[in-house]
């Protein structure tokens, strides 16, 4: 079957070439590959740049502080990746400047990077920076939040302190694949369009895992379940709520952009 | 921490023994990062694309960014189901949605609807200027504006991202020959706004 030829190709005028290229021509707005990487969660250049949200702040962070935090950063690559994950995933809460020390200890060896991120991170405390770029938000663990810690590697020797101890038993840890299959389930429902089916399985989820490690990724999604099933005032409210008590979160961006919606 | 069920990390990004468990979460690391790898090769890829079809279907350019975003964002929350090799079609229906959405906001706002033709002609101020760029943007949102909205995406698909007309057919679900009726119908008007253009603009410069 024959197609007929561009219009471009036979432009009667100069005025219609020049439409037409102008259609042809458009390209995406500068910076918008990284605005819509950053709307994603996912930072723009591997483990790279650093912004600080609140250039007010920058005085007492410091120049060389700031340039060393983006040096290991980029240095902490996989491993700081993966604790970011950790952090992130399962709200672990970033080791206060001792245990911070404690872990490096130990890790010094086969993690340093890591270590040395940990150690600016608590330079940089005060600061706001944002999650999305530098994969490993520095934020502290939202107090309400019924919130996991991290099993900390204790330096041997080191006696840790009563509140680095371990607070999940094995089992529970176990419980990570579990919600994790649960939330997923939730999701896969949500990629269907089926909302009713999404709310039941995080309705499920709420019942199963009452302290839930993925219980913000849980929220998030049931903000997008309500919108979805037309429930537009309750998945407002709950996304007023979230923004409330989790305003660092990582999905706090995505949130936020749903209300601006 | 005893030692059964612990295993050598071996190459696993945390350095030292694991224990069963942890391997649970950096399998989620690592499903989360072929996540991010795919997601980010879409952006990649296809930024641009998803760009151009929001603007020549009638989102506004103060808004793209938005809606780029809100294009890329449906497909994260529905990744799963988008099929590999699949990325392109699923990011111009998702587009097109948005467009639509876009479209009717924009319709919606407009308070006097006049004459396009000629509030945009009003705007010339020489022939020399249909060919800066800007102005051509300008002038080929007016014309886009003026189509109805099933000629345009037919038109749009056509003429600038250069599809065939079955592929086109596909993404809107539509039978080839309504999309080659539609295609036509497109170019006869899109060529004779064109042409009104530049008659207003003879007139007005002649004036």
């Amino acid at each position: 079957m024959t197609e007929p030829r561009r219009l471009f190709d036979e432009a009667e005028s100069e005025l219609e070439r020049s439409l037409l290229e102008a259609g042809t021509d458009y390209r995406s707005p500068i910076g918008a590959r990284q605005r819509t990487l950053e709307a994603l969660g996912i930072t723009a250049s591997a483990y790279g740049s650093i912004r600080i949200r609140r250039p007010s702040l920058l005085a007492n962070v410091g120049g060389v502080k700031a340039v060393l935090a983006a040096t290991a950063l980029a240095a902490a690559a996989v491993p700081a990746g993966y604790y970011a994950f950790e952090k992130e995933e399962a709200r672990i809460s970033v080791p206060s400047p001792p245990a911070a020390a404690a872990a490096s200890n130990t890790a010094a060896s086969k993690a340093p990077a890591a270590a040395v991120k940990q150690r600016v991170s608590s330079d940089l405390e005060g600061a706001s920076l944002d999650p999305a770029e530098t994969q490993a938000p520095p934020e502290p663990a939202a107090p309400k939040e019924p919130s996991f810690e991290k099993a900390p590697k204790p330096a041997p020797g080191a006696t840790p302190r009563a509140q680095d101890k371990p607070v999940e038993s094995k089992p529970a840890r176990a419980g990570l694949a579990a919600e994790l299959g649960a939330l997923e389930a939730a999701r896969a429902a949500l990629g269907r369009r089926d909302a009713t089916r999404a709310l039941a399985l995080l309705d499920a989820h709420a019942r199963d895992f009452p302290r839930g490690r993925l219980k913000q990724e849980a929220e998030v999604m049931r903000i997008d379940a309500l919108a979805e099933s037309g429930q537009r005032a309750a998945a407002r409210q709950r996304a007023q709520a979230f923004l409330g008590r989790s305003p660092n979160s990582v999905l706090a961006g995505r949130v936020r952009r749903y209300l601006g919606d | 921490m005893t030692s059964a069920g612990t295993i050598s990390a071996g190459a696993w990004p945390r350095p030292g023994v694991l224990r069963v468990p942890e391997l649970t979460s950096i399998v989620a690391w690592m499903r989360r990062k072929e996540r991010e790898t795919r997601l980010r090769k879409m952006v990649d890829d296809y930024v641009d694309f998803v760009a151009r079809v929001l603007r020549n279907a009638g989102t506004p350019a103060a808004e793209i960014d938005d809606d780029l975003q809100r294009t890329f964002i449906v497909a994260s929350n529905r990744l799963e189901d988008v099929r590999a090799g699949a990325e392109k079609s699923f990011l111009l229906q998702t587009a097109l949605h948005i467009a639509a959405h876009a479209r009717r906001t924009v319709a919606r706002r407009r308070e006097v609807p006049g004459d396009q033709a000629l509030d945009i002609a009003d705007a010339f101020a020489s022939p020399e200027q249909l060919t800066d760029q800007k102005r051509s943007r300008q002038l080929l949102d007016g014309v886009l504006e003026q189509m109805s909205s099933d000629l345009r995406i037919v038109f749009v698909l056509y003429e600038f991202e250069e599809m065939h007309m079955t592929e086109i057919a596909g993404v809107l679900g539509i039978p080839r020959g309504t999309v080659a009726s539609r295609l036509r119908r497109a170019r006869l008007d899109f060529r004779a706004r064109v042409r009104a253009l530049t008659r207003v603009s003879a007139a007005k410069v002649g004036s």
